[in-house]
């Protein structure tokens, strides 16, 4: 066993040291490392296994976590053993890649996983989007497997149409490929045609046409864009009558019907009567009248009246209190709106005796062009 | 509900905003969503109701709260926050109660908002004991108001299927928390982004779903043809109801031409004094202190070309009663026409985004309250419904598959998958797959464990809100939008490999325990249903590696 783990690499057996608990191990030499492990390894494990094989986890589980009473979420003993079980198995546990790890603690998000997968996802009726990312692992695999056709093989999306078929690599209806160019590793595919299922291959491929698929996607269907041709039986409408409720169901003029229908529901949906943008709060902080109305000019005017008396003293402007700061002065900031204003401001002391009064008149006009 | 009548109207409202939180700073722009939307939008919607159960108004309403919303609602933090925010405003317009002293036509405006902040914070805090969610249940057990759910972060589901137990998540720890908030688990779900995939509808039934809404297209091209077109649900193979949106009562509010909120007399959205005064004077006002942003006082009105008029509320509040009298009309023709073309009573589904109203639309809040009592009064075409009462009246419904759909542009996944987000979808994937792994492994009885277990959720789920992705496409508040997908996802990874290597760091842990703090109870073992128990996943073959 030690021979084994001698061949690893010093950082894969500290990942294993750390699982296994093996303390002291970032000290260790390799060999020690080894030597430790191999001990820890002869031991039972203490979590998972131990556990696995005694009758009380699933209880336990029961009591501890807070279960909703459904079929849904309540398991019988045996299925939970299951999931147990099958987590065990889970071989690629905690082996991430060291960048992944630094990413994630300077809260930046790793560029790749580690991990050689392939995931389709749709857009729209006429688009997939495919994200890809093959291992270094698997690439050198690749390589050993092409031999001298490597440096000229090329990398390929093949796009298998699998509609209605149990897809077993060999049976695609039909498929077309893709030359993937400038390191990319997500791709945008117009697929054309409404209402099929896709799956998709990353591989390479030889100038002699032979193909290496490097990983196999998801399938995924794309939706239609117009009403199915398939009818109910029970719930039968004729053609007429369907194109009216069509009509009627997109908002549109009674009496509308013929082939543009479709088109002008379509137009219908895909244009303004949409949601959420114009409430949006991430708008929030845009103006959006500003938006497209080219040039704009605002301008406003206000009066500020500021003036300054004993701090003990009472101050009125217009007739209302004004509020003095702690050495006596005071600020007073108005909208000035077009027209005469005339501002008596009156101080008076302290004791009521002594009063002074002060009276400005501001005139303002306004005059626009353009 | 009136037998007599020869159709429905259903008016359903979706309330959701991200989860905005920051106990790091002392002010953040992005909390003041939060804050606007209810001294906006929440209250006036709150008291707009308990004046229709007070009146006794024969009314009925649908609205979700979203999971996020609602554990914002809940949060001490925000609460506290939130009083804060609501005193300096008021500090604010009794500033402009002074200012604009000369000028009646602003002067009366701002003692209206000066009104309306102190008659928000005695509601908020005398009334409603800051606890907006109570309010809520209160209404729905009248029995007028159905209160149903969202996904738990709005987590946009086409796009995360792939891995069906994250969807799972997002549905069942929705119902849960609403259970929790509300008493019951609920009937019906909003999906986020109404976007739908067939398929979803098994997660739904599994979590005990009733009904869910797809936007018009979904319903017309679901297979086979649909019967009645929008105007009747169907039910997906699986039993769970699906309700199409009517484009004709959709269009009257949302079209950015024809619709309501763009009438000239109504206030306009964006002339707010936190953009068009003096910088040194509002500056101290302006939430995060720093850029122009909106305080919710706004003095002009629409307006039209020309040099933008003063508001008037009074000629405002003339508007929304055409305005829904007009609508009132518009869904009496249409659903006399639509009885006796289709044989059956219809229904016209109408949802809006509950921000709509008051937020966007200063004037919403009325002119549905309008829309309520004249539908109860004035008419006798049609009555009010929720799509709950409607399939106890009418159970029998055509069986169909829905169509993919959202209602965001185009139509599709468009919006969430493109050029500027497209990115997100390989962290999101890669982390849903790792947290459903650390799920199966579960935490033995060992508590921190389990803590960190439910924060790698918290963290996933987060992540995976639909907010970014669209905040990105829209290109409005980029940066914070990638920053909080990144830091979460980041969070994620952290947890999952302290984890997996029983060296979990019990300090950071609670420190992110009280950041992240959303959805205190949640169960993560949702992530570890076997794949089998989740019947339609769109996952279908396993990754090969030759």
């Amino acid at each position: 066993m030690k021979k084994d783990l001698l061949k690893k690499t010093r950082r894969d057996l500290l990942d294993l040291a750390r699982k296994l608990g093996v303390t002291g191990r970032s000290k260790m030499k390799k060999a020690d490392l080894a030597a430790a492990i191999a001990k820890a390894m002869r031991k039972p494990k203490k979590a998972g296994k131990k556990m696995v094989t005694s009758k009380t986890p699933g209880k336990q589980r029961k009591a501890r976590v807070p279960v909703r009473q459904t079929t849904l979420v309540r398991r019988s003993w045996r299925e939970q053993q299951a999931v147990v079980q099958h987590a065990k198995y889970e071989v690629k546990v905690g082996k991430l890649p060291h960048e992944v790890r630094k990413a994630a603690e300077a809260l930046e998000l790793p560029s790749a996983y580690g991990e050689t997968r392939i995931v389709l996802l749709v857009r729209d009726p006429y688009w997939v989007h495919v994200y890809w990312e093959v291992s270094r692992d698997d690439l050198l695999k690749a390589k050993q497997s092409l031999r001298e056709e490597w440096p000229k093989a090329k990398s390929v999306l093949r796009v298998y149409d699998v509609t209605d078929v149990d897809f077993d690599g060999t049976n695609a209806n039909s498929y077309f490929d893709i030359e993937i160019s400038g390191g990319a590793t997500n791709w945008y595919i117009n697929t054309g045609v409404p209402n099929r299922t896709y799956c998709v291959d990353i591989g390479l491929k030889t100038p002699t046409g032979r193909f290496l698929p490097l990983a196999r996607s998801n399938r995924a269907t794309t939706p239609r864009d117009a009403p199915s041709e398939v009818t109910d039986v029970e719930w039968m409408v004729p053609d007429w009558e369907f194109e009216r409720i069509y009509a009627l169901s997109g908002g549109l003029q009674y009496g509308m019907g013929s082939a543009e229908l479709v088109q002008l529901v379509q137009k219908a949906l895909g244009g303004e009567v949409s949601s959420g943008a114009p409430a949006s709060f991430g708008v929030s902080s845009i103006v959006g009248e500003r938006r497209g109305r080219g040039f704009w000019f605002r301008l406003g005017t206000e009066l500020i009246v500021y003036g300054a008396t004993q701090p003990d003293a009472k101050v009125t402007l217009q007739g209302r209190p004004v509020h003095l700061r702690q050495d006596g002065t005071f600020t007073a900031r108005f909208e000035l709106p077009d027209g005469k204003q005339v501002i008596p401001a009156i101080a008076e002391s302290a004791d009521g005796s002594e009063r002074i009064e002060i009276t400005p008149t501001v005139t303002k006009k306004t005059r626009r062009k353009g | 509900m009136k037998q007599t009548t020869k159709g429905y109207l259903a008016i359903i409202l979706h309330s959701h905003l991200p989860f905005v939180r920051h106990p790091e700073y002392e002010e953040s722009l992005e909390e003041d969503w939060l804050f606007q939307a209810i001294t906006e939008t929440y209250i006036p919607l709150l008291t707009m109701l308990e004046r229709l159960e007070n009146d006794g108004v024969p009314y009925r309403i649908t609205i979700s709260l979203s999971p996020t919303l609602v554990a914002m609602l809940n949060d001490w933090l925000l609460q506290e926050r939130y009083v804060k925010r609501l005193e300096k405003l008021s500090e604010l317009a009794a500033k402009e109660v002074e200012r604009t002293r000369w000028d009646e036509r602003f002067n009366r405006l701002a003692l209206m908002y000066h009104w309306i902040f102190n008659t928000t914070k005695r509601l908020y805090t005398d009334t409603y004991k800051r606890d907006l969610v109570s309010a809520f249940r209160k209404l729905a057990e009248g029995g007028n108001v159905e209160l149903i759910t969202c996904a738990a972060t709005h987590g946009y589901l086409p796009l995360m299927s792939i891995n069906p137990n994250a969807v799972r998540a997002q549905i069942e720890i929705a119902c849960e928390y609403h259970e929790r908030n509300f008493g019951k688990r609920p009937q019906g779900i909003w999906l986020p982004e109404c976007a739908y995939e067939p398929g979803l509808d098994a997660i739904l039934k599994a979590c005990g779903l009733r009904y869910f809404f797809v936007d018009t297209h979904g319903l017309l091209n679901a297979t086979p043809r649909p019967r009645y077109g929008v105007f009747a649900p169907i039910y997906c193979p699986t039993g769970v109801a699906a309700f199409g949106r009517d484009m004709e009562s959709s269009r009257q509010v949302w079209s950015a031409h024809e619709g309501y909120p763009g009438d000239w007399y109504y206030r306009d959205f964006y002339r707010d004094i936190g953009f068009d005064l003096d910088y040194d004077y509002v500056r101290p006002y302006l939430h995060g202190g720093v850029s122009r942003v909106f305080t919710g006082i706004k003095y002009y009105r629409i307006t039209g070309p020309g040099e933008k008029q003063p508001y008037d509320p009074h000629a405002a509040l003339l508007r929304a009663e055409v305005h829904a009298g007009n609508f009132m009309f518009n869904r009496e023709k249409q659903i006399e026409f639509l009885n006796d073309f289709l044989g059956r009573k219809p229904i016209v589904v109408a949802p809006y985004d509950a921000e709509l109203f008051g937020h966007w639309w200063f004037e919403g809040p009325q002119w549905l309250e309008l829309v309520m009592r004249k539908s109860a009064y004035d008419q006798k075409v049609y009555s009010l419904a929720t799509p709950s009462e409607y399939l106890k009246l009418h159970p029998r419904c055509q069986v169909a598959t829905p169509s993919l759909s959202s209602w965001g542009w185009k139509g599709y996944n468009e919006v969430w998958l493109d050029g500027s987000n497209d990115w997100l979808y390989k962290h999101l994937h890669w982390s849903a797959d790792k947290m459903v792994e650390i799920a199966r492994m579960g935490d033995w009885g060992n508590a921190v464990k389990g803590r960190a277990l439910r924060q790698a959720a918290r963290e996933l789920l987060l992540a995976q809100a639909s907010d970014w992705a669209f905040i990105m496409k829209t290109a409005t508040a980029v940066a914070y939008a990638v920053r909080r997908t990144r830091e979460h996802i980041a969070n994620f990874i952290r947890l999952y490999e302290d984890i997996v290597h029983d060296s979990i760091d019990i300090e950071w842990l609670s420190r992110l325990e009280s950041k992240d703090n959303i959805f205190p109870e949640l169960n993560y073992a949702v992530y570890a249903e076997s794949d089998n128990a989740l019947a339609g996943s769109s996952g279908g073959l396993p990754v090969s590696k030759k």
